[in-house]
Parts: structure tokens; C-alpha cells; sequence
């Protein structure tokens, strides 16, 4: 019998090598068009990065829609990544662009309906009080959806990433375009704009404390 | 029951506007998202800390596998090539008289093993029907099968569902997907 052939390549021992690259490996990796760095790209980012667009818009299904358009503008401009800036900043950077896009494009459209949604949601709010040690991990994030539809895209997608996700102000800095003193302060009014929020709608949750007394502008 | 670490915190420093209180929000957080009772001091000291401890959100396997799939269609869109799958793009051109040299060896493998090594094509309208599995063949020895892929290139190796092996087969007038079912181990690393 005569010897086997040997493959001439294995897509299971590329998906190993791809899988203990590093993110800006990978990166560069996508430039060679290199598929199954995407697919590992997606693997490792994926659910990241819905966390900080699903904080960013408050819409799961949305917040996956963005996500896949970015995987898709970062495979589309893959040759412009440069392995002198952190990978993460780079990904993060075009997610989150999207998600504020998204986020101002969709809030031009709900202006129109916003009187009712307000009356809703009084309504809602007046019948569904309950102490804060009551509530679940969920409710809060419905209630930071709601107070932070006072907020600016921007100091949202802020205060999600410093906040919630605890990056450092110079990175969210990087991700945003922006000097790291004017990330501070929109996280400064973002923080005054959902006290006063939580305080007026839901005070039993935001009982008067050491805090001294603000409004929002 | 009040936590330990409660009291040695100064809570009040949570409203202060500083680098020294930012750095304080950083460590504070981890804590918070484990501990009720602290939670409740920082937003006594701080409205906006009630946001600390928000839930992780879950990707499931499933939805990874759709969306690796979709940004897959979409780069193919991108490409410019048709939204089929890669295996069907790269399905290679043979000769009839290359063909026979293949799926004979080929179809008498599937019938030592015992399974489908040969298949067509999803599309069959694309091309004439080639392949149709025969249990005649199967007194051929494997080792023909073997010399025949020597040098082929291979273009694709599927771990999915049925794990296979495609090569690429040179020369051809008509389309054939050669699939090698990858339990045979023709020599893979």
C-alpha cells in the first residue's frame, strides 16, 4: 500500500494558531484577509461589545445589529488598523461610533412620539415602586435605560464605558476622539443628569443622603 | 449586616470631582457589584452609583455561530463573489477521464467505510449530475484514492456537522466538490 498523502493544509490546526494570537496580532492577521481571524475575532469580541452597545442604546436586538455592521466596517477597513494604537481602542472606537449614530438617528426619529411615551411611562413608574434591595440586576438597567434618555449620545456612550464598563478615562478618551478632560466632563454631567433624574422619578430609591443639592441646567 | 469593609470607607469622597475620587469610583466598583449593603452606603453618598452593579449581558453560542455566519455573507457580498458557501466557490474544473480516475478509488472507499465520500454539489442545476454512490467500486483499495490526492491542493477542511476534507482537483471541463470524509485520515498533521 502506498504511503498517505500529507495535507497541504489544515484548517483546524490555522483556527489553533489564529486562536493564540494576541488582538493586534489578529488584527494583522485580517489584513492578509485572513478569514478565520475574523471568525476569532468575532468569537472573542462579540459579547463585549453588545454589552457596551446594548448599555449604549437599551435595545438587545439593536444593540446586535450594530455589533455585526462593525464586524463587517472593521473587516472593510482592516488595512487602516495600525499596530501602534491598543486593538481594543480600535474595535471599541467603531462599535461605539455606531452605536451613536444609531442611538441619535433612532431618538430624531421617536421625537415626534415622545409626549406619550412620557405620559407611559409617569404611568408606569407611579405603579411599579419597590424598595431598592428588591431589585434585580434587570430592573436597574431598565431604569438606567429610561433616565438615560436625558442624556446626550455622547454622555451616554461615556458614561457606559467609564462607568459601567470601567475603562480608563485616557482609553475612553481614545475610543471617543476626545482629550481626557472633556471625557471627565461629560461623565461629571452625565452622573448630575441621572441623580436628579433618579431623585425626581424614583426617590425612593435615591433617598436624600450626604449628597448636596443639584439640577441639571 | 453591615459589611467590614463599609466602615472603613469614606463615603463622602464619592462626591467630590477629583482624580483621587475617580480612582476611588475604580476600586469601589468591583465590591459593589458583590455587596448589597456597601451598594446601598454609595448610593446614600452618591445617587449615580445605583448603576454600579449592572447585569453582564450573555452571547450565546448560537447567536456567535448566526452572526460569524452573517458578517461571513457580508464579506462575501463585499467581495463581489455570489453568497454561496466557501466550498461551492472553490469547486474545481475536471475532465471526465479525471473524474472517473477520482471517484472510482473515490466511491470505492465510501464502500469499504461504508459512507457517502463523494457527493454532489448542493446546486445541481449548475452542472451535468456526476456523482451516484455505487457499492461496485468497492473492491478497489484505498491506497488508489490516496495516490490520485497526492498533490492535489486542498482547499478546504470542514469541521461543522460531518467533518470533511475538499481538494481541489486540476484540469476539469465540469464541477466537482470531491468531499473526504476527514475520519479516514489520508495523512492530515
Amino acid at each position: 500500500m502506498s504511503p498517505l498523502p500529507r495535507l497541504a493544509y489544515s484548517r483546524t490546526l490555522h483556527r489553533e494558531q489564529i486562536g493564540q494570537l494576541d488582538d493586534r496580532e489578529l488584527l494583522l492577521r485580517l489584513q492578509d484577509s485572513d478569514e478565520v481571524a475574523l471568525d476569532e475575532l468575532v468569537r472573542r469580541k462579540m459579547a463585549p461589545l453588545v454589552q457596551v452597545a446594548y448599555r449604549i442604546l437599551g435595545d438587545r436586538e439593536e444593540a446586535r445589529d450594530v455589533v455585526q455592521i462593525a464586524f463587517v466596517r472593521i473587516w472593510e477597513h482592516r488595512r487602516r488598523y495600525h499596530p501602534r494604537y491598543s486593538a481594543n481602542t480600535w474595535i471599541y472606537r467603531i462599535a461605539t461610533n455606531l452605536a451613536i449614530d444609531h442611538l441619535r438617528s433612532r431618538r430624531s426619529r421617536e421625537r415626534v412620539a415622545e409626549p406619550l411615551r412620557l405620559h407611559l411611562e409617569r404611568r408606569q413608574d407611579a405603579s411599579g415602586s419597590r424598595a431598592l434591595s428588591e431589585l434585580g440586576e434587570r430592573e436597574v438597567a431598565g431604569i438606567f435605560d429610561q433616565l438615560a434618555a436625558g442624556l446626550t449620545e455622547r454622555q451616554r456612550a461615556i458614561f457606559v464605558m467609564r462607568e459601567l464598563e470601567g475603562m480608563s478615562s485616557a482609553e475612553v478618551a481614545e475610543i471617543v476622539g476626545c482629550r481626557e478632560s472633556t471625557v471627565r466632563n461629560h461623565l461629571f454631567n452625565a452622573r448630575r443628569v441621572l441623580r436628579v433624574a433618579l431623585r425626581e422619578r424614583y426617590p425612593e430609591y435615591a433617598p436624600a443622603g450626604h449628597e448636596t443639592t443639584e439640577a441639571v441646567p | 449586616m453591615s459589611c467590614p469593609f463599609a466602615e472603613r470607607v469614606d463615603w463622602q469622597r464619592l462626591g467630590e470631582e477629583s482624580a483621587a475620587a475617580e480612582a476611588f469610583r475604580d476600586e469601589l466598583r468591583p465590591h459593589l457589584r458583590v455587596c448589597g449593603s456597601c451598594r446601598d452606603r454609595a448610593v446614600l453618598a452618591d445617587a449615580s452609583m445605583f448603576f454600579a452593579a449592572m447585569p453582564a449581558v450573555e452571547v450565546s453560542a448560537s447567536e456567535r455561530s448566526e452572526m460569524q455566519q452573517r458578517i461571513a455573507g457580508a464579506r462575501r457580498l463585499l467581495a463581489g463573489a455570489p453568497p454561496a458557501p466557501l466550498r461551492r466557490r472553490l469547486v474545481p474544473r475536471l475532465s471526465a477521464g479525471r473524474v472517473a480516475a477520482v471517484l472510482v478509488p473515490a466511491l470505492a472507499l465510501a464502500g469499504l467505510w461504508g459512507g457517502s465520500l463523494v457527493r454532489e454539489p448542493e446546486d445541481p442545476s449548475s452542472r451535468p449530475a456526476l456523482v451516484e454512490e455505487t457499492a461496485t467500486a468497492s473492491a478497489l483499495h484505498a491506497s488508489h484514492l490516496a495516490q490520485h490526492l497526492e498533490g492535489m491542493p486542498l482547499v478546504d477542511r470542514s469541521e461543522d456537522d460531518a467533518p470533511e476534507i475538499v481538494y481541489q482537483v486540476e484540469g476539469a471541463t465540469f464541477d466537482l466538490v470531491l468531499l473526504v470524509h476527514a475520519g479516514l485520515d489520508l495523512g492530515g498533521p
